[in-house]
């Protein structure tokens, strides 16, 4: 049963990741790619950890595709006036890459039948994560809300600058 | 039971899609978007690995992860709108000047 959920859902996440990339228009680019952090958010919840999925639907799906959103619509931009999907030769260097690597990557990480070492009971819920966020990294979790501060400043600063 | 390599080879083919998005896109929206999968790819690998260890850590990471994504989203697509207000184009191959 969880290997087919498994499955499903990383399909879901590699189909609407593909449509990310192949896709011209920024709007259907940003669907594409709620869907495949949903997708992923169902795999986090496959791995017991719950809190990280529901963080996952929040930031990524709400907040930060909201804001693709908002600029998509700012911008406005006509269809003519969308970079073509055409591929040159440097481009064509690229997904050359991309399937070689993939190809390395299925011969070295193919998907063997072994599963996971039992995990403690209380993996996924907030308390296990809570102890160390605010022992060990207690720093780093103050540094994040610098680092969110900047960002909100920033991004107000650079936005309402004169061009 | 789906194990850490399966998890590992999802990880992997999504961090590829994201890699080859962000070479071969010139839409600058859209090259943002390859860089949040990438950086999602990223976060299953931590939590799988998380998983088999039966650790903490690689969650608190993930938050992390999360957080500094958010962040680089935000100036990420305000540097987006400026951009398309001093040169009128989100085309890469048009934006190739330190000093416009």
């Amino acid at each position: 049963m969880q290997v087919a959920f498994f499955w499903l859902f990383s399909a879901l996440a590699v189909g609407c990741a593909l449509g990310v990339v192949l896709k011209k228009n920024p709007v259907v680019s940003a669907v594409f790619l709620m869907g495949s952090m949903f997708a992923l958010a169902c795999l986090f919840l496959l791995l017991d950890a719950h809190f990280i999925a529901v963080i996952q639907v929040l930031v990524y799906a709400g907040a930060v595709m909201v804001l693709f959103g908002f600029i998509i619509m700012i911008l406005n931009l006509p269809q003519e006036e969308l970079p073509p999907l055409t591929l040159g030769v440097t481009r064509a260097w690229g997904v050359a890459f991309g399937a070689v690597a993939l190809l390395f990557l299925a011969g070295k990480f193919f998907p063997t039948k072994e599963g996971f070492m039992p995990t403690p009971q209380e993996f996924g819920d907030v308390r296990f994560i809570a102890g160390p966020l605010f022992k060990e990294y207690a720093l780093a979790f103050e540094l994040t809300s610098l680092v969110l501060l900047v960002g909100v400043v920033g991004a107000v600063l650079l936005a309402k600058r004169k061009a | 039971m789906a194990g850490p390599s399966s998890y590992m080879f999802v990880a992997a083919i999504l961090f590829l899609i994201g890699a080859v998005g962000v070479v071969v896109r010139r839409d600058l929206i859209v090259i943002l978007m390859a860089v949040e999968i990438m950086l999602n790819a990223v976060n299953l690998q931590f939590l799988a690995f998380a998983r088999q260890l039966g650790q903490s850590e690689g969650q608190v990471f993930v938050f992390m992860v999360m957080v500094v994504a958010a962040a680089e989203a935000a100036i990420g697509l305000a540097f987006v709108l400026l951009l398309y207000r001093t040169r009128k184009t989100i085309n890469v191959d048009n934006i190739n000047l330190m000093r416009g």
